[in-house]
């Protein structure tokens, strides 16, 4: 059985087989099907990663402001 | 080349590159995952963003990918099941005893070498060029050698020149990073031996000196 350490290098030997699959237009599993593929593929390409990433940074930005004010408003108070 | 060693490292510190790295190798890969771990697309960003925050606010340090990987997979199982474990107990109370089908562990990881898998070959066709990657998709999508040149206007034997191109630029990399692996492997081996050595050198010379 798998575990969740082997997903990376596992899927990678399974990339290779898919590829030579693909390539040789002979799948052998559901998997490895052009069909399968193609839509796993879109659902993948439909996730915008760099507004995602954006939003991280923005978070945290926002984070970095809420407290550079709560430090301020300390200061004013003790002032 | 993707280096994976420098990239943990980077990752490590919240270097910028490295983090638009992890999101443009993960984020869609976690977000599919989800997706089909939930039975739907709603809220499936939400529970990869939380993930990708905790993982930004946390100190957790990785060693390599296959280990960054495998956390990324496991949070965002953990709160898929959390979410679908709150929905079915909600149901319940609603007095709808039809719950959802969670997945086990062994399927969820299964799931996951799935989405790794599709997202390695994202990043492969996202690195050809471009007549390449039209020639790739189309194949991926069923066509023949006849249809993909009927449909990019180009003749059969451009198609099938720049479909070789694609596959032994896609095994060049391919190849790259086993080398790179075996490298890795091969070190730590020699580490060991070297270490080994020392030992039993040690003890020689401890058993002389007595």
């Amino acid at each position: 059985m798998n575990t969740w350490n082997d997903i990376y290098d596992y899927s990678d030997k399974i990339f290779r087989q898919v590829l030579e699959q693909i390539e040789e237009e002979k799948p052998v599993n559901e998997f490895s099907s052009p069909e399968i593929l193609n839509g796993r593929l879109q659902e993948q390409l439909q996730y915008d990663s760099f507004s995602a990433y954006r939003k991280l940074k923005n978070t945290d930005g926002d984070i970095q402001c809420v407290g550079m004010v709560w430090q301020q408003e300390l200061c004013c108070f003790w002032v | 080349m993707f280096d994976s060693e420098r990239f943990i490292v980077e990752l490590n510190r919240k270097k910028d590159t490295a983090w638009l790295r992890l999101y443009e190798e993960f984020y869609p890969a976690l977000c599919a995952y989800a997706a089909r771990l939930l039975h739907e697309n709603a809220g499936v960003e939400d529970i990869v963003q939380e993930c990708m925050i905790g993982l930004w606010h946390s100190s957790l340090h990785f060693n390599n990918v296959r280990a960054l990987a495998g956390w990324l997979y496991k949070a965002v199982y953990s709160r898929a099941l959390n979410l679908l474990r709150d929905r079915n107990n909600a149901r319940r109370l609603l007095g709808n005893y039809t719950s959802e089908f969670i997945y086990s562990e062994e399927m969820a990881i299964e799931l996951a070498i799935e989405e790794s898998v599709i997202a390695k070959l994202r990043l492969v066709l996202a690195e050809l060029s471009g007549q390449q990657r039209n020639v790739m998709n189309l194949s991926l999508e069923g066509y023949k050698v006849r249809e993909i040149a009927s449909i990019l206007g180009i003749s059969e034997n451009t198609v099938k020149m720049q479909k070789k191109r694609a596959y032994a630029m896609i095994r060049e990399r391919m190849g790259m990073v086993w080398g790179v692996l075996l490298a890795t492997i091969f070190s730590d081996f020699f580490k060991i031996l070297f270490f080994c050595y020392l030992f039993f050198m040690s003890c020689v010379y401890i058993k002389n000196m007595t």
